[in-house]
């Protein structure tokens, strides 16, 4: 059985790698980012962050709600949306 | 709200320049394709559902918020019959335009819908393609969207009489584009074409509205607006010549390639276009304890 804690640790090892596989060059390294950080903050604008989540949709197969994706503001709420949306995939 | 700067970024380009590609009349918004393949009719047909939507009748007084170069308030007046069309706008350009027409029974401010104060209350409300200008994209992204938009709702409620009508049509954000080429040309058009503005999202609509407007009836034209735009780009290839003859021809580049991306938009629904006809909920709906003087 999955918890909630390591269901957390696996979204954001997924997000690492979404950003890593999409060639993202963050302000810092991705081994540096943490949840608490804000995606302007590492250097990952609006249309980045979509293109990041398209990724992961990709490789959950799932579809992100657009109005929540378009107002994921850090590392933490693209997180949150992957384990609400991706908890059945992983 | 967009500024002053970001308005004359959108529309201060020069008159003459979107002349030669939007109708006679200038309506620089979506038009209505049933029973025409004819842009100027098409235009002609979205004025004409648009006051319908806001119960326009011959002696009323109508505002036009976002008033473009006057062609909505020349139609109320000479096709529709009111009284007075007060049209507001904070394009210089579009102002001016205006002015120089000296259009019988008009009034054109350049204003803010911010700083308008109307002496007298309208029987009526019409915004044709203002809207996207109201919400900035911070302000969307920090999830305010709603309370701009709700505070922009309650000032049109305070221009307005008691069962006044207001209809009102918007761009809307549709599905969010997942290749890095379509959302890189969406995003080029914002910030290069439309600083300051955004699409904003049905529901953030339908839920702003209240305490002071009911949704009545709703139309969504998102083939009429990639029609629209399909036929801007049209006549602006035609008149490549002219246009670079002109102007710098980036300046032709730049139009084609903002249209190309609005007609891409609306085929595959990033973008569509609402239609909707609100009446006011009154006499007391904005001295509700949310409304009144807690203006954003």
């Amino acid at each position: 059985m999955t918890t909630d804690s390591s269901l957390n640790d696996d979204m954001f090892t997924l997000l690492l790698e979404a950003m890593k596989a999409e060639g993202h060059d963050t302000t810092i390294a991705l081994e540096s980012v943490s949840m608490d950080d804000t995606l302007s903050a590492i250097g990952i604008d609006s249309v980045r962050a979509i293109e990041i989540a398209a990724y992961i949709e990709g490789k959950l197969g799932v579809s992100f709600p657009d109005d929540q994706l378009a107002r994921s503001r850090s590392v933490r709420d693209l997180v949150e949306l992957l384990v609400r949306y991706g908890r059945h995939a992983a | 709200m967009s500024t002053k700067e970001d308005i004359a970024v959108s529309y201060d380009v020069s008159n003459d320049f979107f002349a030669l590609w939007l109708d006679e009349q200038m309506n620089y918004s979506c038009a209505l394709f049933e029973d025409t393949d004819d842009l100027e009719l098409a235009q002609k047909k979205k004025l004409h559902f648009m006051a319908d939507m806001a119960h326009v009748q011959p002696g009323m007084r109508v505002v036009d918020i976002g008033c473009g170069w006057g062609g909505n308030l020349r139609y109320l007046v000479n096709e529709r019959g009111v009284r007075e069309a007060n049209g507001i706008t904070l394009s210089t350009a579009q102002f001016e335009h205006i002015q120089r027409q000296r259009l019988p029974a008009t009034t054109t401010a350049q204003v803010s819908y911010r700083d308008y104060h109307p002496e007298e209350p309208f029987d009526a409300a019409i915004s044709i393609g203002m809207f996207e200008h109201i919400a900035t994209p911070e302000e969307a992204r920090d999830g305010r969207s709603v309370e701009v938009y709700r505070d922009y709702f309650r000032r049109v409620w305070r221009w307005t009489v008691s069962g006044a009508w207001f209809s009102l049509q918007t761009v809307i954000g549709g599905v969010l584009p997942r290749t890095s080429e379509d959302l890189r040309e969406l995003e080029w058009v914002t910030r290069a074409i439309f600083p300051g503005a955004i699409s904003p999202r049905l529901g953030d609509i339908a839920q702003a509205v209240s305490p002071c407007w009911e949704i009545m009836e709703l139309h969504t034209r998102r083939g009429h607006y990639a029609r629209t735009t399909g036929e801007w780009l049209r006549r602006l290839q035609a008149q490549r010549d002219v246009i670079c003859g002109r102007w710098e021809p980036t300046r032709f580049e730049e139009y084609e390639r903002y249209l190309r991306a609005c007609v891409m938009a609306f085929e595959r629904g990033y973008q569509s276009l609402v239609q909707i006809a609100l009446r006011r909920i009154g006499p007391d709906a904005a001295r509700r304890p949310c409304a009144a003087d807690n203006l954003v």
